[in-house]
């Protein structure tokens, strides 16, 4: 079996070579660590490269294996981490120079369970400066999007995105305030998850927004996105937001027929500047659920135009009393965008704060209403237009005339807390060819309402086999 | 028929701030000595330099913000810090 012919097989098929000694971990290993070298330099996935540490642990999961110890399907399967993940004696970058130099003396709650597993860590990756920049300036620059090396790959997962794309790593981790492992996930037509607020421990974990973010995995199918979150979900008693509900068998809702299912499909808001191919994929992937047996139910979610505002009101707020100390004394080390939102930041008022916090009250009170009459929710991944690297412009002073405000079918999610998955379904006509990617939600907690449509989807398309023509 | 109202007006009061334009008409746009005024009550000292870099773009911000002030919440209602009830 050549590298190539490895790379970009699901983690299901890896499992399965791994625990019959069909594949060594050492060699799989290899394959992903020469591709990172022959591609990344494209792309800009990866700060940093783990190779000795890897291979160190690809022989001990080897000498494992042989020896009878299999530790699950994620062992000697690699992975790598959005670099704000702390990793015990790894530089943990932040994307940003204030840390540059940072090597954390304790292991993420997330990175020690997959490490636990049996998986194995090869590299942290590219982000956007703690998960709020733009692309253009940062610690490395800015990844590319693998499936046109002039666009973005979207942020502020943007390295992991890409290196699922690029075949540089079969499985990562990501964190979403607002879209940014699903925006990723999309722009690179990979399957990214952000669970329900409380189902992943955030411990170790840079904060944006404490009550915004959210750590998910990311893969290249859904089924291997449901085998990380196995792993990673939980109580965690170094994280008291972490909650203390079970975590159901997740593989069994992978075969679990969709014949029934309630897909509620919202009107019209945010389908607003939904780009045309876009909701032609979106009708056809409905179309292809139906064909399964799943019913569409039409809703309509309340008040949802003002949840841009107060997601902007309570990330920002958030953000700004994190940084308040770094902002103070390294001013200067931040990127003019990321300095401009954290200064910003300071300007809300706390009653301003508090009614953002209040209006999600309500609209967690609308989506319960909402998820009494479907299963699922389908959104659009996004609202926004692929962007040109070149056209990122690494600020929030307006432009003349300022852009029409988009709606954000990312935030709702959020502000919520419901989880929501992302995957592709279809391409862009092109030039340029680019992926396109539907978004389904559920009830908190329901993330195997989630796995069982996505993979039903995918059982019944390819999209996901698709991989960019990126040349090493 | 009063929820029906409230509802008629939320929804006209968001479409305004997602078009751009504040719901209550036209605000004043603070300038650089209002925000320096408002950064030095909140303990933040910021330049004249930065204070002009940020004032555009607060003033972007207004009308949502303005929105998100302007929505009739009932009383009972609590904020919710992002914990989710384990039930």
């Amino acid at each position: 079996m050549t590298e190539s012919d490895l790379i970009f097989k699901p983690v299901s098929e890896l499992a399965t070579l791994l625990k019959a000694r069909k594949l060594s971990p050492v060699e799989l290993v290899r394959a992903y660590l020469n591709r990172i070298e022959a591609v990344d330099p494209k792309v800009h996935a990866v700060i940093t490269v783990l190779r000795v540490q890897a291979l160190e642990q690809a022989h001990r999961a080897e000498r494992e294996i042989s020896s009878g110890h299999y530790r699950g399907p994620l062992h000697g399967v690699p992975y790598a981490a959005k670099d704000l993940i702390a990793t015990k004696g790894v530089r943990t970058t932040n994307g940003s120079k204030v840390t540059e130099n940072w090597i954390p003396d304790y292991e993420s709650t997330v990175t020690a369970r997959l490490n636990q597993a049996g998986a194995i860590l090869i590299g942290k990756l590219n982000l956007l400066e703690f998960a709020m920049g733009s692309g253009q300036s940062g610690l490395i620059g800015p990844a590319r999007n693998p499936w046109d090396l002039s666009y973005s790959p979207s942020g502020s997962s943007s390295g992991s995105g890409a290196a699922l794309a690029a075949g540089m790593v079969p499985l990562a981790l990501g964190t979403d305030s607002g879209g940014s492992i699903r925006g990723p996930a999309k722009s690179c037509g990979i399957v990214g998850l952000k669970p329900t607020y409380g189902r992943v421990s955030r411990f170790g974990v840079t904060p944006l927004s404490w009550t915004l973010d959210h750590v998910g995995p990311m893969a290249r199918t859904v089924a291997d996105v449901a085998r990380m979150l196995q792993v990673m979900a939980g109580p965690d008693p170094q994280d008291h937001t972490a909650a203390a509900m079970p975590v159901p068998d997740y593989a069994s809702a992978l075969n679990r027929k969709v014949k029934g299912l309630r897909i509620g499909v919202p009107d019209g808001y945010f389908f607003n500047h939904v780009h045309p191919e876009t909701e032609v994929a979106l009708r056809k992937a409905i179309a292809v659920l139906k064909d399964l047996g799943a019913v569409t139910v039409d809703v309509t979610i309340r008040d949802a135009a003002l949840c841009g505002a107060a997601s902007a009101c309570i990330l920002h707020s958030e953000a700004a009393s994190f940084h308040q100390k770094r902002l103070k004394e390294h001013a200067d080390l931040f990127q003019p965008l990321v300095r401009e939102r954290l200064e910003a930041g300071t300007f809300y008022a706390a009653t301003d704060y508090i009614k953002a916090l209040r209006f999600r009250t309500v609209l967690m009170e609308e989506m319960r209403r909402v998820f009494e009459m479907c299963d699922v929710l389908m959104l659009p991944a996004g609202n926004a237009a692929p962007k040109l690297e070149a056209e990122i412009v690494g600020t929030d002073v307006p432009t003349k005339p300022p852009p029409e405000p988009r709606p954000d079918s990312f935030n709702l999610a959020n502000v919520t807390g419901i989880p929501s998955l992302v995957l592709p379904c279809g391409f862009t006509t092109g030039p340029p060819i680019l992926p396109l990617g539907i978004q389904f939600c559920a009830r908190n907690f329901d993330e195997a309402a989630l796995f069982r449509i996505g993979h039903a989807y995918q059982s019944a398309t390819d999209w996901h086999r698709r991989t960019p023509s990126l040349t090493a | 028929m009063t929820t029906n109202r409230r509802r008629i007006f939320q929804t006209l009061t968001i479409g305004a701030a997602c078009s751009g334009l504040s719901a209550s008409g036209q605000e004043p746009e603070p300038g650089v000595d209002a925000l320096r005024s408002v950064a030095t009550a909140h303990g933040v000292q910021l330049s004249d330099e930065r204070l002009r870099v940020l004032r555009p773009v607060l003033n972007r911000r207004q009308p949502q913000s303005q929105a998100l002030r302007d929505f009739a919440i009932d009383d009972h209602v609590a904020p919710t810090q992002g914990i989710i009830p384990d039930k």
